[in-house]
């Protein structure tokens, strides 16, 4: 287990929510149905959270947050979990959305790991904050599964 | 060895320590009476504190929206604190924009009243009501949809308007929670309450209003919601559902037809196979007697041979944008999940339909 800054473990994550925001860009292109398109396209454009969630800490608290440190190496929530859900065209929106669940989860266990590392505040309110956006948009991915609309 | 067993015995100790401080904050720490102020004097509450502010609301009858039983994971108990209350809590932040967080947007389900706190809640929630009643029909749709009557018992009568919404209650393992459903039934019918509810697999809500019986009993808050029907008959209104949304959209046509018989209102609703179609034939009587009403229903799945769908194929904006002649003036009401709602919003726009008139169900 390596001593890593929080800043580090934004990067790991913010590529992985970029390579997510590729992962269905590249799906929408190749699929052959419409509803994949529809909702792929939907959700390349809704990975912002690590963006949204620094927009609401004053500015002169970010500095420091990135820098303090954690014991902890970051593990999942990368190439490995997007490889695990290689779609083919015909995929159904069912299995593009199961796919969708799966990486969201991933990213709840990455900042699980991180509260369970710090006992700064700050650095706790934070996490705690990403966290519950990834459980938000979790909610949100099943409740559009289970309105059979795709 | 003993190094572990160490750090055990000190897990175990600061584990102890914080179940202590729990009950003893809920058993010793007396907050006394507090005094809420809402909305500038128009109610003034005095209730116990140590208790959230839904729960302090909900005690003295002012019913906030929340799906989610006070968890603070479903975001819509938002109220405004004016004064008190405490810092905005990490919970609470994925809920808010920061324009929210600066004007004091609160969830109310995260707000522990402490001390004397002023907020300001939007009026017409002092008009929600507890509502108790029993199941007066229920209609099977389709193979996972039901129609359900409530027949209201206490009050008597309730006051909604179309594109309002009611809170049911439901068991679970928890204790109760309540869940948002669409009000079908129009406007005009006061001593009843109709919704239309899709089972979800290990829907809390669903599952339970599926097992209702008729004379069963239910409690359910309402009306909520802030859509308002254009009063101009000469306004069109577009209704565009997908999926399960169709319950505001019964609501806003029967209302309409029977206040403006010749009002020109398009409904346009999508879902995937002819299997998960209903109340076609039903809205076709209605084209029938009023001519300026245009129903169409799109199928999104590809359609088996032999089919013999006389309906539009395609995804539902597909058939609104195919429809829709641009440049009138018209009002929208979106239900169905985010992605279509995208997709629609976009059409109706380029139409010319300005956003401001463009309502969708909260998600």
């Amino acid at each position: 287990m390596a001593i890593i800054t929080i800043k580090n473990v934004l990067e790991h994550a913010e590529q992985f929510e970029q390579m997510l925001a590729d992962y269905y860009a590249n799906l929408s292109e190749k699929t052959n149905r419409d509803g994949v398109r529809l909702l792929t396209d939907y959700m390349s454009r809704h990975r912002i959270h690590i963006e949204a969630a620094l927009e609401k800490i004053p500015a002169s608290q970010v500095k420091q947050i990135l820098s303090e440190r954690v014991r902890y190496e970051p593990q999942g929530a990368d190439i490995h979990t997007i490889e695990a859900f290689q779609l083919p065209p015909n995929a159904t929106a069912d299995q593009v959305l199961d796919a969708a669940i799966t990486f969201d989860e991933s990213l709840i266990t990455l900042y699980n790991q991180v509260l369970q590392q710090t006992n700064d505040e700050q650095i706790r309110l934070f996490f705690e904050s990403l966290l519950h956006a990834e459980e938000r948009d979790e909610i949100e991915l099943k409740k559009i599964k289970a309105m059979d609309y795709f | 060895m003993s190094f572990i067993l160490a750090i055990s015995v000190l897990c175990g100790v600061f584990a102890v320590l914080a179940g202590v401080l729990i009950v003893a904050e809920k058993f010793l720490v007396n907050y006394g009476v507090c005094k809420i102020d809402i909305n500038a004097g128009e109610r003034e509450l005095e209730v116990d504190g140590g208790q959230t502010m839904l729960n302090a609301l909900i005690g003295e009858e002012i019913f906030i929206p929340s799906a989610c039983g006070g968890r603070g994971s479903c975001g819509y108990c938002k109220i405004t604190v004016l004064s008190g209350g405490g810092p905005v809590l990490p919970t609470e932040t994925p809920y808010l924009t920061r324009k929210e967080m600066r004007s004091g947007v609160r969830l109310a389900c995260q707000v522990k009243i402490r001390e004397d706190i002023t907020i300001k809640i939007p009026e017409e929630l002092l008009n929600v009501k507890l509502f108790s009643a029993t199941v007066k029909s229920t209609i099977t749709l389709t193979h996972d949809m039901k129609e359900i009557l409530f027949e209201l018992g206490e009050p008597t009568e309730i006051s909604q308007q179309p594109g309002q919404y009611a809170q049911v209650q439901a068991p679970s393992p928890e204790g109760p929670v309540f869940r948002a459903y669409s009000i079908s039934s129009p406007s005009y019918e006061t001593n009843t309450v109709e919704l239309i509810v899709r089972i979800v697999p290990g829907g809390i809500g669903s599952t339970y209003l599926h097992n209702l019986g008729v004379g069963d009993p239910v409690i359910f808050t309402g009306p909520y919601g802030e859509f308002r029907l254009n009063e101009d008959p000469a306004t069109e209104i577009v209704c565009v559902g997908g999926g399960s949304g169709m319950a505001p959209m019964k609501n806003i046509i029967y209302t309409i037809y029977d206040r403006w018989p010749d009002r020109t209102c398009w409904l346009f609703f999508g879902c995937r196979t002819t299997d998960d179609v209903f109340y076609l034939e039903e809205f076709r009587r209605l084209a029938e007697k009023h001519p300026n009403f245009h129903v169409i229903y799109g199928l999104s799945d590809p359609l088996p041979e032999g089919n013999d769908w006389d309906g539009e194929t395609g995804f539902i904006h597909i058939s609104a944008d195919k429809y829709l002649e641009p440049g009138i003036n018209r009002q929208a009401f979106l239900c169905g999940p985010p992605p279509m709602i995208e997709a629609v919003t976009r059409v109706l726009e380029e139409k010319g339909i300005k956003p401001s008139d463009i309502f969708y169900d909260k998600f």
